[in-house]
């Protein structure tokens, strides 16, 4: 027999199966190309490619001493693109490389079975670069056709019947839920990103940092990535767009060219005043590399992992590497009339390139303004009344972009407003300071939350008013008003020309492809609200919540494991009792005879009839062999006889039970 | 005598002549109670031809045989009809196989037209020749008799045909003990001459008739099932066994229950004929490490 397993592990594949294979293996490349080098991708087109011709134009196998040239040349191609021989890039195209070698070899069904084991393990690698909903559908699809190949492979008949094969494969998929599902909720949680492998990518992420000079923004603008999403708790607390100011760093000192947030900001207690309903939501930043978080202008309540400046902006405590949720509660409205000296001193300072032109504008304001209110008034009038134009492209700024942008081109962004009104504040005695951050978002109606964007970086700008305290004053919103209330729409600025806004009415085309968009993007919030972001801490909270807070540390590593062995065993007993329940009553009593028969030394093959086992056991044990005739006899009536009744069921069991 | 002491006498009889062959007897035995046919297949001299004639005189049956020869015609086996002066008509000659149990000895010796003849009369149980109809007696057997060794011009029953045949059996030579008292003893010919009948043609179909009425149970159709399956799933066989197979399993097990003298099929009646009925229908695979079919089935299919 075990001749036979060995022959069947050689049969060899025929082309149809070998195709398929092939096709399999390139699927479950296919998403490296996208995170490995040219030069990977173009080795294994190649030798698919090679392989594809040489088995379409001959029948005969290629040389064997090929595979050692393209072994040698795959080796030195992922070498030179990968100096380093450790990390997550060099790892997974070396994987990659010796698979698409492997398809050089692909005989017999032992070769199939080793390479889908292989790329069960290579479509793991797909969740080193991400984690999106996407690839984890395309990666589960490929499990199911590895599944689908793997249990066509083993059958032994020559004709298989595709519908079986898929209603075969989806039944073990359907069965591994119940422990994947136990496993994801019960497996303890690690800190660290995975083998500290996010660590080595340097991000190119853009966003809100806590610097910013003329030019920042607007660069920022042009992109429509989202930034984070928000999830308000109550959906009658949704603040108007006006009041959507999603603060970031606060910036003090400048140069008089670009604004500075501190470097490494101290926590700070809360201790302004709040006023009217708070806000409880829920913020997913998207990684950005950076500490800031975006709270609803002024947050109240911050989370844990993060802490709250002195001038109320919230930082987490580990840069964001990766997609996170924080839970906020906020005051929209609310009296900030607490500070230090220091602040206000420092919110005083003048960089070295305040001009003339600038203090003589102060100084003509302020002759005809007598309050600082008014004297507010008076410069947000001059944005307004004057020619100033709300650009994404502004001309460029040399020596002193304030005073160019003031006297000269008058042509800005939210950056060059809220920086220019803070210094013209700052020289009129008022102290004042940049606010960096994100003003307003997009409603998703699909998944009712708010899509903040890139496209929405903002800076504004705040003031001491004495009582009053640090009010918020956008100086952008006296040059574009609509920009607080509508988003800026990155696809369509021109070189110079004013911001176009986003508005809402679009044809029936446009609003259904906009509904789309939105459903696709509350899905990608949900997948990680629920998926992804499943971490230490929510993972904590849900064991909470159900009373099993008791499962620490390593218990909980123990509690995954046993969970989801007794719902393997359950499967395998539900699966089993089937079986069982069709199995004959006559039958099971009569396997209870055979065990009973094994433990006096009787052997009994599963192929031997009831007569036959009779008879070995008869002449084993010669005393009892009119009770083991008697009850085969009974047997034999029972199962196999014309005449069945219970009673004779019931005597073979006291028969059996008696033995 | 009731029916089993009707089959133990037969039995007997027949081993008092083809001495320690009593395998080969039953399964004879079991075959035209099964109203198949049976296959010899053996070297000569070991009584393939004294079993055949055997059996015929102990039934009762009209006996008749053929010497296949490759000169053989279709004409030769069935019949000729013949012109005849008096009546001025043609006048249907039968040939030999209008009769109840016919010998075609060597049977792969002739032609395949010929042999193709044999085996449609014996599927039909009727011959059809110048359009008319002719019914063969009842009951009718065909034992066929086949010599492995030499296959210089000779013509193997193809596959399909074998499976006409409901059992093949091998008679091989006999122990030392059967083949001392065969050499001591009267002259076998002889003997058989001597032979009454134990029952007639008519009984014997009731006899068959009993046969076909075994009960056969729900469990015994699973193991049936599981050998079919087994022989189907199994990359050990070129095929596995066909549907008409199955049947020919199950009615060759009741049989073998009756002269078991049982009323119902074990799996021991099964496991009795399953060499004798799956051997020859099944083909194996160049390099399978056994060469019995049936031994492999009996050893791995597992009864239910």
């Amino acid at each position: 027999m075990n001749k036979s397993y060995r022959k069947i592990n050689f049969r060899i594949l025929d082309k149809q199966q070998h195709h398929l294979l092939t096709a399999f293996l390139f699927l479950a490349a296919l998403p490296h190309f996208f995170n490995l080098s040219l030069a990977i991708s173009l080795f294994f087109f190649s030798i698919l490619l090679f392989r594809l011709v040489t088995r379409l134009l001959s029948h005969r196998e290629h040389p064997r001493w090929m595979n050692y040239i393209f072994l040698v040349t795959g080796l030195v191609i992922v070498v030179s693109e990968y100096s380093g021989v450790i990390g997550k890039d060099f790892g997974v195209s070396l994987l990659v490389a010796m698979l698409s070698l492997k398809i050089l070899e692909i005989k017999t069904y032992r070769d199939a079975y080793v390479l889908l084991f292989l790329t069960a393990f290579m479509l793991v690698t797909h969740f080193l670069y991400t984690q999106e909903m996407f690839i984890v559908f395309y990666v589960f699809t490929l499990t199911f056709l590895m599944l689908f190949l793997f249990i066509w492979f083993n059958q032994l008949q020559e004709k298989v019947s595709f519908y079986h094969l898929f209603l075969t494969t989806g039944k073990i998929s359907l069965q591994a839920i119940p422990v994947m599902v136990i496993l994801f909720i019960f497996f303890p949680r690690l800190d660290g990103p995975l083998w500290g492998f996010d660590q080595q990518s340097g991000l190119a992420v853009t966003g809100i940092s806590g610097n910013i000079s003329p030019g920042s923004i607007s660069q920022l603008s042009k992109s429509s990535a989202t930034a984070f999403r928000v999830k308000f708790d109550d959906p009658d607390q949704i603040p108007e767009p006006e009041l959507r100011y999603w603060r970031g760093p606060v910036m003090v000192e400048t140069d008089g060219v670009n604004w500075k947030a501190e470097e490494k900001p101290l926590a700070a207690e809360i201790r302004y005043q709040s006023a009217g309903k708070p806000v409880s939501y829920q913020i997913t930043t998207e990684a950005s590399n950076q500490h800031w978080v975006f709270a609803l202008d002024l947050p109240a309540t911050i989370p844990e992992q993060t802490f709250i400046t002195k001038d109320y902006a919230v930082r987490a405590k580990e840069k964001i590497q990766k997609r996170i949720s924080y839970n906020f509660i906020s005051y929209p409205e609310y009296l900030a009339n607490t500070t230090t000296t220091e602040q206000l001193d420092a919110s005083l300072s003048l960089p070295g390139g305040v001009t003339n032109r600038m203090r003589l504008f102060v100084d003509t304001l302020k002759r005809s303004n007598h309050s600082n209110e008014d004297f507010v008034k008076s410069v947000l009038n001059h944005f307004n009344t004057e020619n100033f134009v709300y650009t994404l492209s502004p001309p460029p700024l040399t020596v002193n972009p304030t005073d160019e942008f003031l006297f000269e081109t008058r042509k800005g962004f939210c950056e060059h407003y809220a920086t220019s009104f803070v210094l013209l504040m700052r020289i009129g005695g008022i102290p004042a300071r940049v606010v960096a951050g994100y003003q307003g978002g997009e409603w998703n109606t699909a998944g009712n939350h708010l899509i903040v964007r890139q496209s929405d970086a903002h800076a504004w700008s705040e003031i001491w008013l004495g009582d009053k305290g640090w009010v918020r004053v956008d100086p952008t919103t006296a040059v574009a008003p609509e920009r607080v209330e509508r988003s800026i729409d990155p696809e369509q600025f021109l070189e110079g020309a004013p911001v176009v806004f986003k508005i809402s009415s679009e044809g029936m085309f446009g609003s259904f492809l906009k509904q789309a968009v939105f459903m696709a993007d509350a899905l990608d919030l949900n997948w990680h609200r629920w998926v992804v972001g499943f971490s230490r801490e929510r993972q904590n909270y849900f064991l909470r919540s159900t009373g099993l807070d008791f499962l620490e540390g390593y218990k909980l590593g123990l509690s995954s494991i046993v969970l989801s062995s007794l719902a393997i065993i359950i499967m395998v007993i539900l699966f089993r009792g089937k079986i069982t329940d069709r199995r004959d009553p006559a039958k099971k009593l009569w396997d209870k005879f055979i065990r009973k028969l094994n433990k006096r030394g009787v052997s009994c093959k599963p192929a031997d009839g009831p007569q036959t086992i009779a008879k070995n056991a008869g002449q084993m044990l010669t005393e009892q062999k009119s009770s083991i005739n008697l009850i085969s006899r009974m047997y034999i009536q029972v199962r196999y006889g014309k005449r069945y009744s219970p009673e004779q069921l019931r005597t073979l069991k006291k028969l059996i039970s008696e033995f | 005598m009731n029916s089993n002491e009707l089959l133990s006498a037969i039995i007997d009889q027949a081993s008092g002549i083809l001495l320690g062959k009593q395998q080969a007897i039953r399964l004879s035995l079991c075959t035209l109670l099964s109203k198949g046919h049976l296959l010899i297949e053996d070297l000569p001299g070991v009584g393939k031809t004294t079993l055949a004639h055997l059996l015929g005189q102990l039934i009762g049956l009209d006996f008749q045989r053929i010497q296949f020869t490759s000169d053989l015609l279709p004409a030769d086996i069935l019949g000729v009809s013949i012109y005849e002066r008096n009546s001025e008509s043609f006048i249907f000659h039968q040939g030999p196989v209008f009769s109840q149990l016919l010998l075609a000895d060597e049977v792969n010796r002739a032609t395949p037209k010929t042999q193709s003849a044999l085996l449609e009369a014996m599927e039909e149980k009727q011959v059809t020749i110048d359009g008319n109809t002719h019914q063969l007696p009842k009951p009718f057997f065909v034992i066929a008799t086949q010599n492995p060794a030499t296959q210089i011009g000779t013509f193997p029953l193809p596959e399909s045909q074998l499976d006409r045949f409901l059992m093949c059996i091998h008679i091989g030579y006999p122990d030392m003990d059967s083949e001392r008292a065969l050499l001591e003893g009267d002259d076998r010919r002889e003997m058989l001459t001597s032979i009454k009948p134990v029952i007639s043609p008519e009984q014997f179909i009731s006899l068959q008739k009993q046969a076909s009425d075994i009960y056969v149970s729900p469990a015994l159709l699973d193991y049936c099932q599981a050998i079919l399956k087994y022989t189907r799933q199994n990359n050990l066989f070129r095929h596995g066994l066909s549907p008409r197979a199955g049947l020919a399993l199950l009615n060759a097990a009741k049989s073998w229950a009756m002269i078991e003298n049982r009323s119902e099929v074990i799996p021991e009646d099964l496991q009795a004929v399953i060499p004798a009925v799956v051997n020859h229908r099944l083909i194996l695979q160049q390099d399978v490490s056994f060469d019995d079919a049936g031994q492999q089935i009996l050893e791995h299919v597992v009864i239910p």
